[in-house]
This record gives structure tokens, sequence and C-alpha cells, in this order.
């Protein structure tokens, strides 16, 4: 198999003709050898954009790529030694699945009995080998989806590309072909670059997460950093579910305050914060329902989600109107057992270790707190 | 609902061609008072052993598939070609300048190639002339003449296939040519592989129409040579014609067109089998 390659992008911007604003701005990564490395993003924010600049289907309008050191920004994508997965197959339909297969390596002049002894072990890899003779229109979705994957493998590039590989399967296959993909990367040692939106799929495999969202970084690291401390607002927000809980509120000297809600301190503010405004994002799971009389956070639950082995308490903050952005509900994930009755009040506590602080005005994340930052 | 409308088509349909039929079982000429008057079965007896009748089958068939094959290359070609050149600047007003024949009548664009091979003062001959070559007889000679009308018929309805198969090319995803492009397939692996195939269908509909339509040209070759010189362009349509409208056997015209209708429908049925055997029309295909 051939040696992993690292891909850096330098500076690597994207305006379409004509559009006002740039689809890529600004985007640097290095993506490690042997790395799983997923982009993460809502729809449109650039990452198919940022793949394909890649690949080498789009021009960036500024910046370089590099693959293994040597800059491609010029070279044609099959120039380029990777191989792309897409996101709807795009099998030959008139072609055999061996055929789909070798058809790159015949286009390459590879001889023939090379060719062969590839394509067994691509399919032996797979566990397609029966399903070799047939063509894609005979071929259910997830054969479909491992003949393509067969199709990058066989070539055996140094930087696979995949576009939301998984988006067309069902639930059940796409769970079976998340395991498979894992094993693949490990086996073929390969850097892949994955473009999806599912953050499931994403926190799962990679080895990094890149979050991207308006053609802008926003914050790439290792998936459990990005989870724990998301680089700023957004990022916080778009990484879980149910999203991270960002509260207004302000610093003082016995702990942190709702905001507009003069009131005493509600919740112990994590050491060394710097006194004044601050936003406090809390993950669900970390907010704790606190024993009567204690501090903490007075809300009404408003209803109760059962989710089996957890439920979602959705509640609104009591005397606190400046707590929460509008139209937005306060959510803590708490053991199945606790369910109150919707109506009643509840306070919530968390510990100033779970909690993430972003700077009220620009939405960055306040990086003097305990761990180190990841900066985007 | 619908049974109306299914009465109306049927009307509309079957009235002329049971007119037809009946019509080819009666003696009858425009030119002679006489009542019409029954024979049977006798203007088709007489229509097959006639000397025309073999003629006109043979140049139908030449005109057709020398006029629908070149109008398949052409068409796919240049389809094939301007969807390579999509990005360019330009390629609308070109894809729309290509079409234009399309929209010309076909006795107009026939009059208007007459005066283009005319021999003396037409444009083509000027051009052979002025390479000092001796001028050719593009609709008086019998080696030419029919090639003449094919020339007229490609032009007119080459733009067909060019812009059906050009609709066919542009709805394949840009996947199918960005993965071929990473399998390090060339342009015309591209368009072996991965476009030819994609609009098979396509090409098969629209050669399938022309087919028909080329079995019954009639307009362009009745107005520039009419069947000639001698029987050259002599085709099965002119024939009928030539019958009905300066014999003014209108019995004998009939039967002629009741067997053109049954050999139309005879080749247009057979292929339309054959291909969907191949699963080309019919049966989807993912």
């Amino acid at each position: 198999m051939a040696e992993a390659a690292p891909v850096v992008l330098e500076g690597v911007g994207k305006t379409y003709q004509g559009a006002d604003r740039p689809s890529l701005a600004g985007v640097s990564l290095a993506i490690a050898p042997g790395a799983f490395f997923s982009i993460l993003g809502p729809s449109g924010c650039g990452k198919t954009t940022l793949l394909r600049i890649i690949a080498g289907f789009e021009m960036p309008t500024e910046g370089r790529v590099l693959i293994d050191g040597r800059d491609v920004t010029g070279l044609p994508p099959r120039a380029r030694d990777i191989a792309m997965v897409f996101q709807d197959y795009a099998l030959y339909p008139h072609m055999t699945a061996a055929d789909n297969i070798t058809f790159g390596l015949r286009n390459r002049r590879v001889p023939r009995r090379e060719i062969a002894v590839r394509l067994e072990a691509t399919a032996a890899t797979l566990g397609i080998t029966h399903l070799l003779g047939k063509r894609p229109d005979r071929l259910s979705g997830g054969e479909r989806q491992r003949v393509a994957l067969g199709r990058a493998i066989v070539r055996r590039p140094r930087v696979f590309l995949l576009d939301e590989p998984l988006s067309n399967l069902d639930l059940k296959l796409r769970e079976t072909m998340r395991i498979e993909l894992g094993r693949l990367h490990r086996e073929l040692g390969v850097t892949m670059v994955f473009v999806t939106h599912d953050q499931a799929e994403a926190m799962t495999l990679s080895t990094t997460l890149a979050v991207l969202d308006g053609g802008r970084l926003q914050q790439a690291g290792p998936p459990d950093t990005v989870y724990a401390r998301p680089a700023n607002r957004f990022v916080a927000r778009f990484i879980g579910s149910p999203s991270m809980n960002l509260l207004a509120m302000v610093a003082g000297p016995d702990g942190l305050a709702a905001a507009g809600a003069p009131a005493a301190a509600v919740l112990a503010a994590p050491a060394g914060l710097v006194p004044g405004p601050v936003e406090v994002g809390i993950r669900p799971h970390h907010l704790r329902p606190a024993g009567p009389g204690t501090r903490g956070l007075a809300v009404r639950v408003e209803l109760v989600e059962h989710l089996g082995r957890s439920n979602f308490l959705v509640c609104t903050p009591v005397d606190a109107p400046g707590l929460l952005a509008a139209g937005r509900a306060l959510v803590a994930e708490v053991a199945a057992d606790v369910a109150p009755e919707p109506g009643s009040a509840l306070v919530l506590d968390a510990a100033p270790r779970d909690m993430a602080l972003f700077d009220p005005a620009s939405g960055q994340a306040i990086a003097a707190v305990g761990a180190a930052g990841e900066g985007a | 609902m619908l049974y109306p409308v299914v009465a109306l088509l049927a009307l509309l349909v079957a009235v002329p061609v049971i007119h037809v039929v009946v019509a080819s079982l009666y003696r009858r000429n425009l030119f002679q008072v006489r009542p019409p008057r029954w024979v049977g079965l006798e203007n088709y007896y007489y229509l097959v052993t006639s000397a025309k009748f073999e003629v006109a089958i043979l140049r139908s068939m030449s005109f057709t598939v020398t006029a629908l094959a070149v109008e398949l290359a052409l068409g796919i070609a240049l389809a094939v070609w301007v969807h390579r050149m999509r990005r360019l600047p330009g390629m609308g007003l070109l894809r729309t300048v290509l079409a234009m024949p399309i929209l010309v009548a076909p006795v107009v664009a026939a009059v208007m190639w007459r005066f283009m091979f005319q021999p003396d003062f037409g444009i083509l001959n000027h051009f052979i002339t002025g390479l000092g070559l001796p001028p050719v007889g593009w609709l008086s000679s019998p080696s030419i003449a029919l090639l003449a009308i094919v020339l007229i018929d490609v032009w007119q309805w080459t733009p067909l296939v060019f812009l059906t198969v050009l609709a066919g090319l542009h709805a394949i995803p840009p996947q199918y040519f960005e993965a071929a492009e990473l399998d390090a397939a060339g342009p015309w692996k591209q368009t072996l592989h991965v476009a030819l195939p994609q609009v098979r269908r396509v090409i098969v509909i629209v050669a399938l129409l022309r087919l028909i339509d080329l079995l019954r040209a009639f307009e362009i070759i009745v107005a520039t040579t009419q069947g000639g010189p001698g029987d050259a362009s002599y085709t099965f349509p002119v024939m009928i014609w030539e019958t009905a409208f300066v014999a003014f056997e209108i019995g004998d015209a009939a039967a002629a067109s009741v067997v053109l209708l049954v050999l139309v429908s005879v080749i247009v049925t057979l292929l339309v089998r054959a291909i969907a055997r191949q699963g080309v029309v019919g049966r989807g295909q993912g």
C-alpha cells in the first residue's frame, strides 16, 4: 500500500464569478499523513467546495494546496494521486462492478496481470467478490457504495477523498458502513478527508475534525477537544445534540449571576475568570438537578422528553429574562428516573470545569480557562 | 372522463385511415367523370408488380439510410463537441445558431437550397468553379441528385439530433465526468465510456423519430427534383404524390399509401421491440 501523504492548505479561498461573497475564505489546514480528517458544517458552509479544491475539480481563487509537500494547486485531478468517492457514487452504469473498479487502472496502462491481482485483493477487502460481474443497476445501495469504495481503493491513492459517502444510505446501513470505513482507514493507513454534515459520523470516525461555517474555518482539532472546548459560539451550538446551552451571565466575586438580573450569583465560576459579562456554555448532560434550597439556576420545567436511557428536560429560567437568547430554552439531560412534572420548579447546577466560556461581544472562546484552547 | 378523449383520438386517426383503405379498393381517376369502380385488391396487385414500386422502395431505402446515418453521426458529434466546450463563452449562441434550420419550413428550405444548387449562378458551384473544378449538376445529375436532397435533409434535421442528444448530455450528473477524470480517462474515453452510454436511450429515440420522418419525407423532394432526374430521387412518398396528383389515380395512390403505412408500422414496431429487449426503452434502469 502506498504511503499516506499529508495535505496542507494555505490560505485557500474561493470566490465564484459574480458572487458577492467568497464561498471559502482564508482556510489554512494541515492534514497529517494517515489522518481521518472530517470536514463538518451546515449546508452551504463550503465543505464540499473545499474537498473539490483538494481534488482539483475547483481552482482556488487564492491560496495553495500541497499534497505530500508538493504544490498541486495548478495540477489537474488525475495528476494529484488522490481518489474520491462521490456522494451518489457515480458508478458507470453500463460497466460491471469489476470494470468500474478497474477502469482507472486500465486507463493508466497498469499490466493486466497486476490489475487482476489488485481487483481480487480489493474485492476481498470489501467483501464484494461475488458482485464483480454485476452492473450497478443490479446492486443495492450498500453494494454500490462498496464498489465505489473499491474503485477508489484499487488505485492505491495516497489521499482518499469522500464526499458525504454515507448520506444516501438508510440508517442501519449507514452504521454498518461507518464501521466499515473506520476499519478500511485502519487497514489501508491512507489519509482520508471526509466531508459530512452528520456529526455522529464525524465524531466517531475522525482523528481530526474541522468545523466550517460561512466559508471560514471555525475550529480544527481532535473531536473530543472540539466537543469539550468549542472555539466559538458557532461550534458550541453546532456540535452536540441537543446543542450546548449558552447563558448570558456576569462574573462577580462570588460566582456567576444571570445577566440583566442583578440578583446573587447562582453558579460557581471557573477560577481565574475576569469579572464582567461572559457567555457560559454548558452541555445538557452537565446540568444536574440540585437539592432544594441550594444555589443554582432556578427554572420551570416545560417539557420532559423520554429517550429511554435518559430524559431531556426543556426548561425556561425563572426571574432571569436576559439569561437565554430569545426563543431559546434551557435543555438538561438527566437520568431516566428524573422526570419532574411539567410546570414544576427545579434548580440546576453545573460544575465550573464543565463550562465553556465565550466573549459575549466576539463569540470567541475565552482561552484563559482550564484546558488548552485549540485556536481556529 | 377519459373516454371522450379516446373516442376523439380514435376518430381522428381511424377515419382517415379507413377512408384511405376504402379508397384503395376502388378504381378512381379524378380526370374521368365515371364513378369509382370496385376493383378489390387489383390496385395492390398492380402496385407491387409495377417496376416503379421496386424503384421507389430502393430509393426510399438509400435516402433514409444515408440521411439517417449522416444526421446521427453529425448530430451526435456536434452535441458531444458543444457539450465538452460548454464552459467556453458563446456556446449558447452557437447552440441557437446550430438549431435554426429546424425553424425553416421544409419547402422554404428546399427552395433556398435549390437556389444554392443552381448550376450556373448557385453559390455552391460558384465556389467549386472558383477552385477550378467543373460545375456540378446538383439536382440534374442522376448520380448526385439524391445525395443533394440528403444534404438538404441533413442540413435541416441534424439540429434535431444535435439538440436532443445535447439535452441528454447536459442531464448527465457532472460527477460521472469527474470520476472518469480521476480514472485518467481522456476526452475520447470520457465520450465513449461516460457520455455516450448515458445518452443511449436519447439517441435511440431520436433515431426512431428521424427514421419515421425520413420514410415519409416528401416536401423537399417534390420542391426540388420531383423524383428526377429520371427516377434518381423517386422515393415511395414521391411515387404516391405523383400517382395522386400528377396521374390523378386516387385508387392506386391510396393503395400505395396503405402499403407505406404498413411498412413504416412494421419497421418501427420491430425496431422498438428489438430495442426494448435490450432495455433501452421501457424498463427503467438505475
